[in-house]
């Protein structure tokens, strides 16, 4: 890695370098291994990829119905049982709470950042879309 | 997830060596040449009575056209002013300045985020978001 003096300006090769060690230390930890192996495991369950494809299917189904037909009762049924149906899933209870717990460290490591930097890193790095 | 680090690296699942690679992407990014003009061109800014003055007319009178928008009724007086002021804003030195460099400035901290979300296989910022 580049080196400078404190004196200096850092090059933004060694700011971006900085960025490559920060994201290997994130990835290192047990937040992300677990959001890793959740993820993983949940791709892996053929019950509750069936589930999710079915949920998905529905919902396009109603999408495309609904400028031609109201959306009936049993359809909304159909979906809230489905959703149901995934929400009970093991991998899927395991996946929601390893994502939450990375969402968490990451929001603290962005608070950080945006306070440090004096701007709101997530608000700045938003791509697309023009609003909220 | 296909994430080279992880299949390549043993985990090191030390919380402190996180927060040095934070302090040490924050120290980088902080001695950049990008963060100092930005701050140098906002310092300016802020102690230059003539461009605040501009900036604080600007703003009112933004407000003042949005109010008689509601209302149907902008007047050509009111737009005629804003054009004015909008040039006179666009052409101020140290105006010009400060936008140039917070746009340079943004700019290397998206590159940040690109770095560390291909990295990580995930959208960093958008993970960061509240």
């Amino acid at each position: 890695m580049e080196s400078y003096n404190e004196l200096e300006l850092a090059p933004a090769s060694v700011v971006l370098e900085s960025a490559r060690q920060y994201a290997e230390a994130f990835t290192n930890t047990p937040q992300y291994q677990n959001f890793v192996k959740a993820y993983n495991a949940f791709l892996e369950d053929d019950l509750a990829q069936g589930i999710l494809n079915q949920l998905r299917q529905k919902q396009e189904q109603m999408h495309n119905q609904r400028l031609s037909a109201p959306i009936s009762e049993e359809d909304q049924a159909e979906v809230k049982r489905l959703h149901q149906a995934l929400y009970e899933q093991a991998t899927v209870k395991v996946y929601l709470a390893a994502q939450n717990e990375l969402v968490t460290l990451a929001q603290e490591q962005g608070d950080a950042l945006s306070e440090a930097l004096g701007l709101d890193f997530a608000a700045i790095c938003r791509t697309g879309g023009c609003c909220g | 997830m296909d994430n080279p680090i992880l299949q390549n690296d043993t985990p090191q699942t030390n919380v402190n060596f996180l927060s040095e690679a934070l302090q040490n992407l924050i120290d980088h990014l902080t001695h950049s040449e990008a963060f100092i003009r930005f701050r140098n061109a906002e310092q300016a800014l802020m102690n230059d009575s003539t461009a605040l003055d501009l900036l604080n007319q600007l703003a009112r009178l933004q407000q003042t056209l949005k109010t008689q928008q509601r209302n149907n009724q902008p007047t050509e007086e009111t737009l005629g002013h804003l054009r004015q002021l909008q040039l006179q804003v666009a052409e101020h030195p140290l105006i010009q300045d400060y936008e140039y460099s917070r746009e340079t400035y943004i700019a290397l901290v998206r590159q940040v985020n690109q770095q560390i979300s291909q990295l990580i296989g995930l959208d960093f910022a958008a993970l960061t978001r509240r």
